[in-house]
Parts: structure tokens; sequence; C-alpha cells
């Protein structure tokens, strides 16, 4: 059976080639990275950290060290898994950080489920659920325990499978599978006891 | 029993994703066909699954293009330092000795009434 964590050779070389010209100071490849990989990049952040500006900033980080370590980039991942991974670990840096400081410990901080977007500046996909079963649906998530809730985060990206997921997370497919029932399974109580299934 | 539904409600988790191997999505397929409490199980699934995409569904973000123009300049390929620059300074020293070295021969000349 083919190893599926691998990713395909053809795009192993285009990413290679890729990498080759960043690395010698190609700013138009650079900036088609940014692109391809702008909107994923964000989301996750967002995801994991719900406050946008923080998610800007994140990815902005995130693509410098991206820049800085593309060298560094072996392939035993795709790309997307790498930056994603990446992306994943300085929002959750970003995320402890937050937790720990004086000013959220004291409560002092913005309460960011009151920030509710305009309808305008949603995805079609907010829009489906009121602003406040939004900021509740939200709140339970974040609940969740760490490893569950980022495997819950990931699997919400449409493009990602759990053979991604699971490099990304650096934990076996069985894990990812085992990880998303089970947060399903607490969703699904908390959701019904609060009468928002 | 308590496994076998265990096992099962884990595996309608992943068949929701799409991620069962064909042979088990097709099985899983025909027993959602047959049996009603597994269609709601399954749809109670597909409606948690919407909520939490509605709930962590970013707002719509900014153009990458403006974001690559706040990138700082570490990205940007390394600007060579202009070579005027290093060859500038011994000159502008050896310029300042000359200069120093005129001003004091000129107040000696000056003092002993040669100029």
């Amino acid at each position: 059976m083919p190893n599926s964590n691998k990713p395909k050779l053809s795009l192993l070389i285009d990413e290679n080639e890729r990498i080759a010209r960043i690395a010698s100071g190609d700013v138009r490849a650079f900036r088609d990275l940014v692109d391809q990989y702008y909107n994923l990049a964000y989301s996750l952040a967002y995801k994991i950290l719900n406050d946008a500006s923080d998610a800007e900033e994140i990815v902005q980080d995130a693509f410098v060290k991206i820049h800085q370590a593309l060298d560094t980039f072996r392939g035993d991942a795709s790309l997307k898994t790498w930056i994603m991974r990446i992306v994943m670990r300085l929002s959750l840096n970003r995320r402890r950080d937050r937790s720990r400081s004086a000013w959220r410990r004291l409560g002092l901080h913005r309460n960011e489920d009151v920030e509710i977007p305009a309808p305008a500046a949603q995805t079609p996909e907010a829009q489906y659920i009121s602003g406040e079963t939004r900021a509740q649906v939200r709140r339970l998530v974040d609940q969740l325990p760490d490893s569950l809730r980022q495997v819950l985060i990931l699997n919400s990206f449409d493009d990602l499978s759990y053979d991604e997921i699971a490099q990304i997370l650096g934990v076996p497919i069985g894990t990812v599978s085992s990880r998303l029932h089970s947060a399903r399974k607490k969703l699904l109580r908390q959701l019904k006891e609060r009468d928002l299934l | 029993m308590f496994f076998w539904t265990k096992n099962r409600r884990r595996q309608l988790s992943a068949y929701l994703d799409g991620e069962l191997p064909p042979a088990q999505q097709v099985h899983m397929s025909e027993q959602l066909a047959f049996d009603a409490d597994l269609r709601a199980q399954l749809a109670e699934l597909e409606k948690a699954q919407a909520l939490v995409d509605a709930a962590l569904s970013p707002v719509l973000t900014a153009d990458p293009a403006t974001v690559i123009g706040t990138l700082p300049a570490a990205v940007s390929p390394a600007t060579p330092t202009p070579k005027t620059r290093r060859h500038l300074a011994p000159a502008a020293i050896a310029a300042a000795g000359i200069l120093v070295t005129a001003g004091i021969t000129f107040a000696r000349l000056r003092r002993r009434g040669i100029v």
C-alpha cells in the first residue's frame, strides 16, 4: 500500500522549484506563495484566536518565519501542511500568552464573544446562524480540551483530510479520528443541553 | 454491544467527513438506508458540524496583496550596501587627515612669520 503521507512527486518538484526561487530572492515567487496560502493561514489563526487583529498579526509573523525557514523545509510533508503547522504553533503560543496575561486574568480584556461582525463582513457560513448562537457555539468550542479543539478546528477546513490534519498535529490518523469523535460527542451533548440542536 | 455501538458512532463521524475506506463507506451507506436511528444520528452530527463551521467561520479577510506590503523588509531580497559608501569612508578619513596636517603646517609657518 503506498504511503499516503508523502506528497505527490510532481507536487514536490514544483514546490522545490518554488522554494529555490524564493530562497534566491525571487520576490514574485514569495508573493505568489502568500497569495495562495494567505486565506488558509488567516482562517486557521482566526479560528484559534477568535480575534481578527491578532490573526492578522500572527499571519504576518508566520510568513516572515516561513520566508526565513524555507531552506529548512525538507519536503517530508506538503508545503501546505508545513505552513499550517507554523501558523498553528504561533497561534497557540499567542493564545497561551493571552490567557496568561494579567489583564485577561483580571477580566479587563475585551470580550470577544460580544464582537459579532456585521453581516456584510461575514462569510456565508457565518450568516447561517444568529450572532448569539454563534457566540454560544464558539464558547463551547473554546471550552473543549486543547487536543479536541485543535482537531475540530482543523477538520472545519473542507480541503484538509484526516491525513493532512495528522501531519499538522504530528499524530497518527487514528488519533485524529478518535479525537474528532470525542470532540463531537462532547459538543453534541452540550449543544443539546442548551437547546441549540 | 457497547463496543459495537461506540465503534459505529466513531465510524459515522468519519463517514460524515468522507474519511472511511471505500468498502466501509459503502457498507455505512447501506446501513443508513435501513436504519432510521442511524440516519437521525447522522443528521444530528451534520447539524452540529454546520453550527461549528458557522461559529468558527472568520470575518472576510484583507487582500493578501495589502498584507505583502506590510511584511517587514526581512522578507524582501537583501539590498546590497552601496559600494561607494564602503569606499567613501577611507577616502573621507584621508581627506580629513590631509586637512588637519595642512592646518597644523599652516599654523606653524604662520607662527614663524613665513606666511
